[in-house]
């Protein structure tokens, strides 16, 4: 599950979301979530995974919500390395020639946001 | 998104299709030119249980349908993406593509379809960017 937010939705309103993605109804196995604050030339992403009890999210970041958010002319050093295993699941093979992780390169996105925002 | 239980429609709470669609255009209209629903409207709106088929006929050529939703029997106006949402997801669809066995994983949008054009931005920066950051997993 891919989510963008520009400006709509709020941190609350993007992780009540992502709590219901892993609902007990859905499949959802991964979330992934960049979050735009144009005014403020501000921005988040994150990931959640189904947690433990098998609803809800687990998030993983290493970036903070507001007033502490990431300003987009900051490079930021950061990859999110999420595990194949849970993108395909227990049941899928993982085809022999995959990367062992699904990597979210926190730097492209912010370079892209500012390619199309500054 | 909601996991409220369906609430069973009964006869008595359905007006007449016209009146529901003179509502929903009244309601529509201003969305499409606003952007923005009040919460009067989506009250209005809310106390109508309504149809799959009706749905389909209330939002029928609509440039703005694939905002709006039927949940529970209920009509639901969805925030309008703002620009740069999409050249974002699709770097981002780009990204992953690369990444998974596309013979395993089907891509969907709005209403199931997604874009077979890439963005060009997206494929010429991912091509030449050459920097190597510090990856950290949390």
């Amino acid at each position: 599950m891919l989510e963008v937010a520009i400006n709509n939705e709020s941190p609350r309103q993007l992780i009540d979301y992502a709590n219901k993605y892993f609902s007990a109804l859905s499949s959802v196995r991964v979330w992934i979530a960049v979050k735009v604050w144009l005014a403020g030339k501000k921005f988040w992403v994150g990931w959640g995974e189904r947690a433990p009890a098998g609803t809800g999210v687990t998030l993983h970041t290493t970036m903070a919500w507001p007033p502490d958010h990431s300003d987009i002319a900051t490079p930021v050093n950061t990859v999110y390395n999420i595990p194949m295993q849970l993108i395909y699941g227990p049941d899928i093979q993982i085809p022999p020639n995959a990367p062992p992780t699904l990597d979210i390169n926190v730097e492209e996105i912010r370079a892209l946001i500012v390619a199309l925002l500054l | 998104m909601s996991q409220r239980k369906p609430k069973k429609a009964s006869k008595s709470e359905y007006g007449s299709f016209d009146e529901l669609a003179k509502m929903f255009n009244d309601i529509y209209r201003r969305f499409y030119q606003s952007h923005k629903v009040s919460s009067e409207e989506i009250q209005e709106i809310s106390t109508r249980l309504v149809e799959l088929h009706e749905f389909e006929r209330l939002t029928e050529h609509k440039q703005y349908a694939r905002y709006i939703s039927l949940m529970d029997g209920r009509i639901i106006f969805h925030e309008i993406p703002n620009a740069p949402h999409g050249q974002i997801i699709d770097c981002l669809v780009f990204s992953i593509n690369s990444q998974i066995d596309r013979t395993k994983f089907m891509g969907a949008v709005d209403n199931g379809r997604i874009p077979q054009i890439l963005s060009l931005l997206c494929r010429l920066y991912l091509r030449y960017t050459s920097h190597k950051p510090v990856i950290k997993t949390t």
